[in-house]
Parts: structure tokens; C-alpha cells; sequence
């Protein structure tokens, strides 16, 4: 999957316009970045990926790309 | 064979009369977007005590329309799961025995769980018929979260509601399979209230903290940290099902109906999809009561045999998780 996957689908579980996102956006200045859509990412990430994402590694994530950072080369590059 | 007697139906529930709906809620929480929490998370209303209304009040409240149908001199044990108990001490099924008049030769427990709580009473009744201890149980979960609740906290105020639920167990006309259950303490920190029992402490400063945006909870009151709980939840239901459904000799496919916690839709969608259970026969029973934390089973089992989704031969899982952390399941059949 490439980053530009990564965000459509991303965008497409998040219900966020991905017109407005790109790897650098940050997750604090999207309305979308509630704790339900935390759940969502982790579902996400456990479904996409079969990553399990804890709350303390969530809650470090700044920008769209510290996800992908998290998720790894091997499955988004 | 151990049996239940939950039908004719010996299985009775009570919601506190006071509704509170999610346009209530919106008027604490003006930015809520509760259309969109109704559709993902599917709770509409959840049913509230008042200041004066206790889990005690609720429990024998479930128990007297239990007990319409049931000479209550029969019942030789209560069992009364709550973490809400009237008191530090006395325990609270002792008081309600007597506010129930049973016969003083009757045996009494509280124990304290939370969503796990129902299946644990289950496993607690087996084993009092098992080694006749006991011949009619009274099992009653009841819970009252709401009073917990920093009124600042949206989050856990869109979900929990009260509620409590009483079963009759006995050896006449229902089977109990083998459990799987499970514990893990670590997590214990992740659904707490930390200035409450013996670490009570009343001289501190407790302040206020915005744990989730827009939801504020403190020390004094109820705190979940919902991504972890829903992390635990996604790691070990799916194995926990499979594992009961092995130690209950059954495959997947021939359980009739699955019956887990009602924590949240969001939640439980996701899980059946996971285990690939099939839509129809996975209960999602939570749009009007909310999270009742051990009363969701109960609730969700009678309501479906009132709906005819479940009747006489049903095999039926039973699953419940959370607070603990601490999890079981069991399968029970109708007959």
C-alpha cells in the first residue's frame, strides 16, 4: 500500500475529506480526531494491518505520518 | 447436568424510571454531535437513578417481579453482584434478603465485578448446585455507574446507564455448559475510580483533568481509558469464543445465538466481523438502556426470548469483558 492509499483509507474510515490530507497533516487540527475515531484508527490498524495500537502509542502520534511511521515500511512505503 | 430455570421466565430486569436521551445530553454538551454517536455508537437513551435510588433499590426492585412467579421460600442462596454496594459493610445481599423476606436459613454474597459479573455468577451458581451447597439460587446483578460519573464527563455519560437484573437458578429446566474465564490485573488502572475504597483519601486536592476532548473526569470519579479497554477487547474476545466453543465441544457454526457484553455498537460490529459471526444471530441490544455493565447480558437475554430469537433448544454464548480486567463465557442451552 502507498501513503496515498494509506490516506484514502485512512480519510475513508475517519469519514474525513481526503483532499484536505496529506502525511504532514496534523491529527490535533482535524474535528474528525475524536476518541471514537481513535477506536476507528485502532480497528484500522488491527483489520488493514493486524497491528494492535495501544492509547499511550495513539496519543504520541502527531501528523498523519507518525501512523505510517507506527504501521511500517513493510506495509506502506 | 446442571439446569436453569430461566423460562418460564425466571429471568426479570429493572431500569430506573428516569430517562435520560441524547438531546438531554446535548444540552450539557452543546458541540456533540449525538446523530453521529447514535449511529456509531448506538445508544439513544440510557435509563438513570435519582440522587436517592440506589443499586439495592434496584435489586430488589428486579427481584420482586422475579418473585411474583417463585415462592421465595425456596430460595436457599443470593447471590448479588454490584460494585455499588449500599455500604462499605454490611454486605448488601444480606439487606436484601431481608427487604425480600426470605427465610433466614438462606445464604448471602455480594461480589464485585463489573461486565464480566453475569458470567461469573453463573460459574458461582454451578458450582453452589454442583456440590449441593445450594438448590435455588437467586442471582441478581445490579449496577448504578451513573453515579460515578463527573457531570463534565461526556464521554462516559453517552454511554453508561443503570439497571439491574435477577435469575433464578435451579436444577429444573436449564443447562449451563463449561466456562473459560480469565484475568488480568495489570489492566487495572484502565476502568477505576481511584479515590474510592480503602484508598479513599479525603484531605487531597483532587483537580478536574480533561482526559478525551470535551470529557473531564477526577480522581473522585469514574475513569476508562477506552482505547485500552477496546485493545483488550479486540485481543482476547475473538480467542476467548473460539475457546469456549472448544470446551464446550461445538464449533462456531452450530451456536444458535452469541450474546456479548452490550458495551458499545462500534465495539461489537467490529467483533462480529473479526470472529465472523453472521449478523443474525449476534444481539446488538443497546440503543435504550445503554451500558449497563453486568446487567447487559441478562437484559439482552430476555429480551431476546420475549422477540422469539431465542427459544427452547437454543444454544446461546454467553460473553462478557471489561473492568479488572476480567473476562468469562459460558454456553448456555434452553429447553
Amino acid at each position: 500500500m502507498t501513503k496515498k492509499d494509506f490516506i484514502i483509507l485512512f480519510a475513508e474510515k475517519l469519514q474525513i475529506n481526503n483532499n484536505d490530507l496529506s502525511p504532514e497533516t496534523r491529527l490535533d487540527t482535524l474535528n474528525e480526531w475524536d476518541s471514537w475515531n481513535k477506536l476507528t484508527l485502532m480497528t484500522l490498524a488491527d483489520e488493514s494491518f493486524n497491528i494492535p495500537l495501544t492509547s499511550k502509542e495513539i496519543k504520541e502520534f502527531v501528523t498523519i505520518n507518525d501512523i505510517i511511521m507506527k504501521i511500517g515500511e513493510q506495509h506502506i512505503s | 447436568m446442571i439446569l436453569i430455570k430461566y423460562f418460564n421466565m425466571n429471568l426479570e430486569y429493572y431500569l430506573p424510571k428516569r430517562i435520560l436521551t441524547n438531546l438531554d445530553l446535548s444540552i450539557d454538551f452543546p458541540d456533540w454531535d449525538y446523530i453521529a454517536f447514535e449511529q456509531k455508537i448506538g445508544i439513544n437513551e440510557r435509563h438513570v437513578t435519582n440522587n436517592d435510588e440506589t443499586a439495592l433499590d434496584l435489586a430488589e426492585y428486579s427481584s420482586r417481579l422475579l418473585l411474583r412467579e417463585v415462592n421465595k421460600d425456596t430460595i436457599d442462596f443470593v447471590i448479588l453482584c454490584t460494585q455499588s454496594p449500599e455500604y462499605s459493610l454490611p454486605t448488601s445481599a444480606c439487606i436484601l434478603q431481608d427487604r425480600l423476606n426470605l427465610k433466614t436459613s438462606c445464604g448471602a454474597l455480594d461480589f464485585n465485578l463489573g461486565c464480566s459479573g453475569y458470567i461469573y455468577g453463573l460459574a458461582l451458581a454451578k458450582g453452589l448446585l454442583c456440590s449441593k451447597v445450594a438448590s435455588n439460587i437467586l442471582f441478581v446483578v445490579s449496577e448504578t455507574y451513573t453515579k460515578y460519573l463527573h457531570p463534565k464527563d461526556k464521554v462516559n455519560r453517552a454511554i453508561f446507564g443503570d439497571a439491574s437484573a435477577a435469575t433464578l437458578i435451579n436444577k429444573n429446566n436449564f443447562q449451563i455448559g463449561e466456562f473459560v474465564l480469565g484475568t488480568d490485573g495489570k489492566g487495572s488502572d484502565d476502568l477505576i475510580i481511584r479515590n474510592s475504597g480503602s484508598q479513599s483519601n479525603n484531605s487531597q486536592t483532587i483537580t478536574d483533568y480533561e482526559y478525551s476532548p470535551g470529557s473531564i473526569t477526577s480522581d473522585n470519579f469514574l475513569y476508562m481509558n477506552g482505547p485500552d479497554i477496546f485493545n483488550f477487547s479486540l485481543t482476547t474476545i475473538p480467542g476467548l469464543v473460539i475457546d469456549t466453543a472448544r470446551k464446550n465441544n461445538m464449533s462456531i457454526e452450530e451456536i444458535d445465538y452469541f450474546i456479548f457484553h452490550q458495551a458499545n455498537a462500534f465495539m461489537l460490529n467490529y467483533l462480529r466481523k473479526k470472529i465472523n459471526i453472521p449478523e443474525e444471530k449476534f444481539c446488538i441490544d443497546l440503543s435504550s438502556t445503554g451500558n449497563t455493565v453486568s446487567a447487559t447480558i441478562p437484559i439482552a437475554l430476555k429480551n431476546a426470548y420475549t422477540k422469539n430469537l431465542i427459544g427452547p433448544g437454543s444454544r446461546i454464548i454467553l460473553v462478557g469483558f471489561g473492568v479488572g480486567l476480567s473476562w468469562g463465557a459460558t454456553i448456555i442451552t434452553l429447553n
